[in-house]
């Protein structure tokens, strides 16, 4: 019980630690309203793929509710947007295809008063904004798959409501970039969002039923992006504590993609986010798979795609990723078991970085004053514990003295 | 009419009862008109355990100080809200935060916790975040005598 209780306040600090972690909500509303704007600007009326009725929607980290700060404030947020048109690869050449969006996205530039040229990547068109602004922009150029080939998918166990949003993407070091064929690399971020929000939809239910039970509103009233669990807080802080260890590394670091897919695997619902971030640490490597003698990460919605596959080349990159496994746990271990908040801190802050262990620890702080002052704070009889659950309740005071 | 309810003071024996009956494991005497409580408090399950001394004079104001473990201040700072001595400061006097017609087990203990907890996080962060007012410069100037100081106190409270 004891131990419990220990757990239980060391995820409060977990949390706050996520909750600065996570790109605030202005940051997030800029972010929304750019991806917004090129929606429209390839949807207006002389936009040249306007009759493909393009969508454009986020993938990663943005999409799943998992972007973290960067570490430094010169680095920007990389939000991935997909830029889905209507037609198929019957019609358009994996160059074809690129060159439309390109041609809009970079017309989209100085149409905004911007002076960053466009990059091309092999899959994307990077938009590049100012040096103010905080964010970098690739955009995906992406038809929907086949018919036929989400039947495949559906074949091989992927579910038919995620097969049904696998996208074909192009790459310009394919042989075959430039006419019309239709062997095309595929991908599906919304249905591996599908796939990742079904695994944590329990603690979403939840934590939205109380957040939005706190407003005196309905579930759905409450936004998506404001509702967090516990595997999304539990990603935040796996992928930061990688971001710290591998700062000179950056290379060779574990990628995100790895470590959400295992996390998502290994969880179970765990509504501590202590026990949550314990039990993916210790059930990730369960998820590593072994196919044809290679090691074996499947994306969950596309079964022959592995996230591993590059650790085969460059066996640093695995090895980096069990070398950062093993610290990650045993420096949440050495934590968790340290007596006094300061020294509990003390552990975090160089795993996690001072400035959002000392925003974490001020919001502890305000947290307590502002539930005292209005008469929600109480003391644990016995222990003197202080929370919500105690049966004397803090009388409103004022701290005096110099 | 605070004046009033204030005129109602809680024997001794009855603070003593309820601190005894909130924090079993804790101990009280009652010695010279004044009560003695001692005992340990812990404002989190992952703070330190701290051991309280409380001293209660009816019609005066409770005096704490914590007994273990010692203060850690880091060099260059002071610690915060706290009388001479390390005495704690847990409530503004003569404001009516306490009376004696309110029961120690239900507010300065509570508050001491409270006090505990702001205290580790001080010492993360060095910034006191539970709130309170700070004595004019001036008047901590003229503070020098402690026992002039602690009678002040007292003569505020009643």
């Amino acid at each position: 019980m004891f131990y419990q209780d220990r757990k239980t306040e060391f995820s409060r600090i977990l949390e706050h630690l996520a909750e600065f972690l996570d790109i605030s909500e202005s940051r997030f509303k800029e972010a929304e309203g750019r991806y917004q704007a090129v929606g429209k600007w390839l949807e207006r009326d002389d936009s040249i793929v306007k009759k493909y009725n393009p969508a454009i929607y986020t993938q990663g980290s943005f999409r799943l509710g998992t972007v973290i700060k960067p570490i430094t404030d010169e680095e920007k947020y990389d939000i991935d947007l997909v830029c889905e048109l209507n037609l198929t690869n019957k019609q358009v050449s994996q160059k074809l295809l690129k060159g439309l969006v390109g041609i809009e996205v970079k017309s989209y530039v100085p149409a905004n008063n911007m002076t960053n040229p466009v990059k091309e990547s092999r899959r994307c068109w990077t938009l590049n904004y100012s040096d103010e602004t905080h964010f970098h922009m690739d955009i995906l150029p992406c038809i929907p798959d086949s018919e036929v080939f989400k039947q495949i998918l559906t074949g091989r166990g992927v579910l038919g409501s995620i097969a049904e949003h696998s996208i074909a993407i192009t790459d310009n070091t394919l042989p075959n970039y430039d006419y019309l064929d239709e062997d095309w690399l595929s991908s599906n971020p919304k249905g591996y969002s599908e796939w990742f929000k079904n695994r944590m939809k329990i603690q979403f239910e939840t934590r939205r039923l109380i957040a939005a039970k706190s407003i005196s509103a309905k579930a759905e009233d409450v936004p998506e992006h404001k509702v967090k669990t516990t595997l999304q807080r539990a990603i935040q802080l796996l992928k930061r504590h990688r971001d710290i260890m591998f700062k000179n590394n950056t290379e060779n670091k574990p990628i995100s993609m790895i470590i959400t897919t295992l996390s998502a695997h290994a969880y179970n619902n765990e509504d501590n986010l202590y026990n949550a971030l314990d039990a993916i640490i210790k059930g990730m490597p369960n998820y590593i798979l072994t196919k044809n003698g290679a090691l074996w990460i499947p994306n969950p919605v596309n079964p022959d795609e592995n996230f591993a596959d590059k650790w085969k080349e460059e066996p640093k990159k695995e090895l980096n990723f069990r070398k950062w496994l093993v610290q990650i746990e045993k420096d949440l271990e050495v934590a968790v078991n340290q007596i006094g908040i300061h020294n509990v801190a003390d552990r975090l802050k160089p795993v996690f970085g001072d400035r959002v262990v000392n925003e974490a620890i001020k919001r502890m702080g305000d947290d307590f004053r502002s539930k005292r002052e209005c008469g929600l704070l109480s003391v644990a009889a016995g222990t003197g514990n202080l929370g919500n659950s105690g049966s004397i309740t803090v009388r409103n005071h004022t701290f005096y003295g110099s | 009419m605070a004046r009033k309810m204030g005129s109602k003071k809680i024997n001794l024996a009855l603070q003593s009862l309820h601190l005894k009956k909130l924090f079993p494991e804790s101990t009280t005497r009652i010695q010279r008109n004044s009560l003695v409580w001692e005992g340990n408090l812990m404002p989190t399950p992952i703070s330190q355990i701290y051991t309280l001394r409380l001293r209660y004079k009816l019609a005066k104001s409770p005096q704490v100080n914590v007994l273990k473990p010692e203060f850690i201040i880091p060099e260059g700072k002071r610690l915060p809200h706290t009388y001479p001595r390390n005495r704690l400061c847990l409530y503004y006097p003569g404001s009516g935060d306490w009376r004696g017609d309110m029961l120690l087990s239900k507010t300065i203990v509570p508050w001491i916790s409270e006090w505990l907890y702001y205290y580790e996080l001080w010492l993360v962060s060095g910034e006191w975040y539970g709130g309170g007012i700070h004595p004019k410069k001036h008047l901590f100037g003229l503070w020098t005598n402690t026992k002039d100081i602690l009678k002040k106190m007292g003569d505020i409270a009643t």
